[in-house]
């Protein structure tokens, strides 16, 4: 016989009773081992027996079980054996059904006290349907808040100043109430506002909510938006929903949204235009005497503080000049490129224009030619029409 | 391997006998507990390892054994169901303790009772070393594995009976079965249950 079997396998095997193995037969080692294997398992059972007790023990504790049970049932609702009836399920039922037609109800039922100004629409229990030829439908609401249904539109009015919009497009005259805003659902967007004039319109099967605002302010949150936009007076979003990307446009840009700020407009106080012409003249000044670091400060400061587009423009001007006058010339051209088409209604706007005539003339001729003539085109009667038609001319003679 | 002297032959209760149990019969109630009381101590005992709290448990089970006779169905014998509730209290007990972090101890009265032997001294004592390496090879088994290795081993249940008690399929209760041997074969070889030293070093 050579070797043995492992110490595992024989502990195996004695606790197989029948287990019979070949090298065991032979192997008078692996024989002992085994014994002992089994030895221990023996004295293992043997301890496994529960402790003696009192000759009464048994037939006090089994007394206990009884009366503790006997008491258990007695005392009270056994819940586990009560819900095993089926009629305990149906009486469960209603109170559950009770409460969901309470939260329910509220949300279902039109909002009291709206009635039709003008039109013809289909007003059932819950929508209001404008026929796609007849004229617009005007509702009030209590309150004092009109909506308009252009033609084809359907939308319901619920209570909680909710009203939903499925297709078409409804015009708001919303009634100030900052406790409960109104709000306009559709299946891309959700509208709050407080007090203000604006439309959503909703195309059926392109799923896409327009909104636009006529007066005031307005908070629109959607699905396909990353976080909610805040819109103002001229500002319109189309909110859509193409395969998984959304499809946001705006034709303004929106003001940031502020956390936790009802969506009212923020009046900046008001500085004289004489003090902040004086104001942006230092900066100008601080440029010409060549203290960049100083002017540089200056100029953001009055950015912070810039109150009208004028302001603007005025400070991009001056940020041009300071681009110029570090010997960045390059850049200093595309700044006043940008101020000409970013303000070019404003004075500043064609001021800029003529800068940046001037400034491509030593270099590049053509590009000053067609400047000069976007100028005297843009601005026909502008304070630098005469000097611009003169330039033109010249630069047309020396041609070759 | 069943331990048929352990436990007498328990008649199964007839329907009649039942009715009355769930209908509050107190006589009745005494008399079935007291049929069973032998196997919910013994069995107990096996599953949880040690007589701590096992009044209460036994206390337990015979009040769930009379709180759900109504739910008795006979597709087993009436005492592998009371098994299955001694099972279901012995597994909760186990991880009670488990989170406690609480070992069965060796030192229990009634397995003294069980290795004294008076003539030799030197067996007591091989006795009492082989009883605690296979606590501790027991101990090594997860809840499950180690249950259905007592049932199996120890109580000597069929396989069906211990799937039974268990709630467990038959294939699931064979695998806990063959884990629950293999670990602890395993677990008793690494304690070196009295082996020859010639044999430790040769073997593998």
């Amino acid at each position: 016989v050579t070797g043995h079997l492992a110490p595992a396998r024989l502990a195996r095997l004695a606790l197989e009773p029948g287990g019979g193995n070949r090298h065991l037969s032979q192997c008078t080692q692996c024989q002992q081992q085994l014994a002992t294997f089994r030895a221990a398992i023996d004295t293992m059972k043997r301890a496994s027996q529960p402790p003696e007790e009192a000759p009464f023990a048994p037939a006090k504790a089994i007394a206990a079980a009884v009366s503790a049970v006997a008491e258990a049932e007695g005392s009270g609702l056994d819940v586990r054996a009560w819900f095993q009836r089926p009629t305990a399920w149906v009486l469960a039922a209603i109170p559950v059904a009770v409460l969901a037609v309470a939260v329910w109800w509220p949300r279902a039922m039109p909002a009291d006290g709206f009635r039709l100004i003008s039109g013809a629409p289909l007003i059932s229990a819950r929508s209001i349907d404008v026929a796609p030829n007849g004229p617009a439908a005007i509702i009030a609401l209590s309150d004092g808040t009109r909506i308009q249904g252009d033609p084809g539109t359907r939308f319901e009015i619920l209570t909680g100043a909710r009203v939903t919009l499925a297709k078409g497009r409804v015009q708001l005259w919303v009634t100030k109430r900052p406790s409960s805003p109104l709000r306009v659902e559709t299946a891309e967007a959700s509208v709050r506002v407080v007090g203000t004039i604006f439309s959503v319109s909703r195309v059926d099967g392109r799923h896409v909510t327009q909104v636009e605002v006529s007066e005031g302010l307005v908070e629109v949150t959607g699905r396909s938006l990353p976080e909610s936009r805040r819109l103002g007076v001229g500002e319109s979003l189309d909110v859509a929903v193409a395969g998984d990307e959304p499809v946001v446009s705006t034709s303004a840009p929106a003001p940031e949204p502020e956390a936790n700020q009802e969506p009212v407009r923020k009046e900046p106080t008001r500085v004289p235009t004489r003090k902040r012409k004086l104001d942006i003249e230092r900066v100008r000044s601080r440029v010409r005497a060549g203290q960049f670091a100083e002017a540089r400060t200056l100029l953001n400061a009055e950015r912070a503080n810039a109150q009208s587009q004028s302001d603007t423009a005025e400070l991009d001007i001056v940020e041009a000049e300071m681009l110029l006058a570090t010997g960045r010339r390059d850049e200093a051209l595309a700044a006043y490129l940008t101020v000409s088409e970013r303000h070019r209604s404003l004075r500043q706007g064609e001021a800029a224009l003529f800068a940046a005539v001037q400034l491509s003339l030593p270099n590049d001729r053509a590009r000053a030619t067609e400047l000069l003539k976007r100028s005297l085109e843009r601005y026909p009667t502008g304070r630098f029409h005469q000097e611009a038609t003169d330039l033109l001319a010249a630069l047309k003679n020396r041609s070759p | 391997l069943r331990s048929s002297g352990d436990e007498p032959e328990v008649k199964e209760p007839s329907p009649a006998t039942l009715a009355r149990v769930i209908a509050g019969d107190r006589a009745v109630q005494g008399a079935l507990l007291e049929k069973h009381y032998g196997f919910i101590r013994r069995m107990l005992f096996r599953l949880v390892g040690s007589s701590a709290d096992l009044e209460d448990l036994q206390q337990t089970v015979m009040m769930q054994v009379l709180k759900s006779a109504h739910r008795y169905k006979p597709t087993a014998s009436f005492q592998t169901w009371v098994g299955s509730i001694c099972v279901h209290v012995a597994r909760n007990a186990l991880r009670q303790r488990a989170n406690r972090g609480e070992a069965v101890s060796s030192d229990e009265p009634s397995f003294e009772a069980a290795l004294v032997d008076a003539d030799d001294p030197h067996a007591t004592i091989a006795a009492r070393q082989q009883l605690q390496c296979c606590q501790l090879a027991l101990s090594s088994l997860s809840t499950e594995q180690r249950m259905a290795f007592v049932l199996r081993v120890l109580d000597g249940h069929s396989v069906d009976e211990v799937a039974a008690m268990m709630g467990a399929a038959k294939s699931t209760t064979r695998m806990r079965l063959y884990w629950g041997r293999k670990a602890f074969a395993r677990a008793l070889a690494a304690q070196g249950v009295a082996l020859p030293s010639s044999l430790q070093e040769q073997a593998p």
